[in-house]
């Protein structure tokens, strides 16, 4: 198997720029948004996130524009599906997904593969995402009382983000499709 | 009539571009209602509307929101004080924001709900991107039942690795159907451009 979790960040390179494969991890979001609808939830309100795993797999694969694209049909997508584009809830979702996504990303570029797993990514998207969600939240929604709310939901993420980091570990080290999709796609480049 | 007749009645009427515009201009008009009356009718309608759409909602869930929402207002006191429960101070300011805020929400969510649905289709190349990732939700989501929670991963590695190199890949990137040209003027875009109107009034009056 040819890995770039073995070697410092290499972003493989495709004939399409990633869309198609982002298009297919847009789908898996979805899809993952669905499965975790129908999952028994811990403590009401408190979501694992799964929808975000291919944004994390996605760190490594996609080139930027790419990667960013695949965030925001990501948050688009379900927000259409789940009928909630129009709401605050959608643009909690887009500004907690952006900040993540930028902030795993600039963590990859720091710090590689070896460096940093995908359980440390995780939780750093999932911190930076709640704190965006926190500031949103303190404007629109529950006025200066936002601060009572902070340190749970910040504490929330850093669950939710270890849980989905782990999963996400497993995964990769453990998929055939993500090790076919490094091989053909290094092929392709 | 049961929720699924509802919904097939719902996207039946109304062309799914223009509904998805005019959820557009209702949301606009929502958060530029000035009063707390305006936004509470707006709440109601677009409650109603979107039970009629045949969306899954929740009224439990809504009313905990709300409750919610309107409480963690409370908690920093605001104005003038209306009541007092022993270390619990109810002030005028921190309820209207509260409700103004809760309502406005819960508003959004139902105009939302009643105004989207997977048949949308984007414009431009964003919308065709977006067409390519609903496909493969598609093709993902006729493997579901295959999912069980004790082999979870190993069965959504499956599924991904069987859609994605086969028949996903081999399709390419054909399809390129992002936007749907649009359709003929229908009675229901009268309804459409009539609810934008009335919620416009409390504006227009004030």
């Amino acid at each position: 198997m040819k890995s770039t979790r073995s070697s410092a960040r290499r972003i493989p390179s495709y004939p399409d720029g990633g869309r198609r494969l982002a298009a297919f991890l847009a789908a898996l979001a979805f899809f993952l948004s669905t499965v975790e609808y129908m999952l028994p939830r811990p403590v009401p309100f408190m979501r694992l996130g799964l929808a975000n795993l291919p944004i994390l797999i996605a760190v490594d694969l996609l080139p930027f524009g790419a990667y960013m694209a695949l965030a925001v049909v990501k948050v688009v997508g379900m927000s259409v599906l789940t009928g909630s584009l129009f709401s605050y809830v959608a643009l909690f979702s887009l500004a907690g997904t952006l900040a993540s996504a930028l902030v795993m990303r600039g963590l990859r570029a720091v710090a590689g593969p070896r460096a940093l797993s995908y359980i440390g990514l995780c939780v750093a998207g999932a911190i930076a995402s709640n704190m965006v969600q926190v500031v949103l939240a303190r404007f629109f929604v529950f006025g200066p009382s936002a601060r009572f709310m902070a340190p749970a939901f910040l504490a929330l993420g850093l669950v939710s983000g270890l849980a989905l980091g782990t999963f996400a570990e497993a995964f990769a080290s453990s998929s055939t499709w993500l090790s076919r999709i490094r091989g053909s796609d290094h092929d392709q480049a | 009539m049961t929720r699924p007749e509802r919904r097939e009645r719902w996207e039946a009427t109304f062309d799914s571009s223009r509904l998805a515009l005019a959820g557009v201009a209702l949301s606009t008009i929502l958060l530029f209602q000035p009063s707390l009356a305006g936004r509470v009718a707006m709440l109601a309608v677009a409650a109603a509307v979107a039970w009629l759409s045949g969306r899954r909602l929740s009224p439990v869930t809504a009313i905990i929101v709300i409750a919610s929402i309107v409480c963690a207002n409370l908690l920093v006191p605001l104005g003038r004080k209306l009541v007092s429960w022993g270390p619990l101070l109810i002030t005028e300011t921190a309820l209207f924001e509260g409700l103004r805020k809760a309502v406005t929400f819960e508003a959004l969510m139902f105009i939302s709900k009643a105004c989207l649905g997977p048949n949308l289709r984007l414009p431009g190349r964003f919308g065709t991107f977006f067409a390519e990732a609903l496909r493969g939700y598609d093709r993902i989501l006729e493997h579901k039942g295959s999912v069980r929670l004790a082999t979870f991963m190993k069965d959504i590695d499956e599924i991904l690795d069987s859609v994605y190199h086969g028949q996903y890949a081999s399709r390419g990137n054909r399809g390129e159907t992002g936007g749907v040209p649009w359709s003929a003027v229908r009675k229901s875009d009268g309804l459409l451009a009539a609810a934008i109107m009335s919620a416009l009034i409390p504006i227009i009056i004030h």
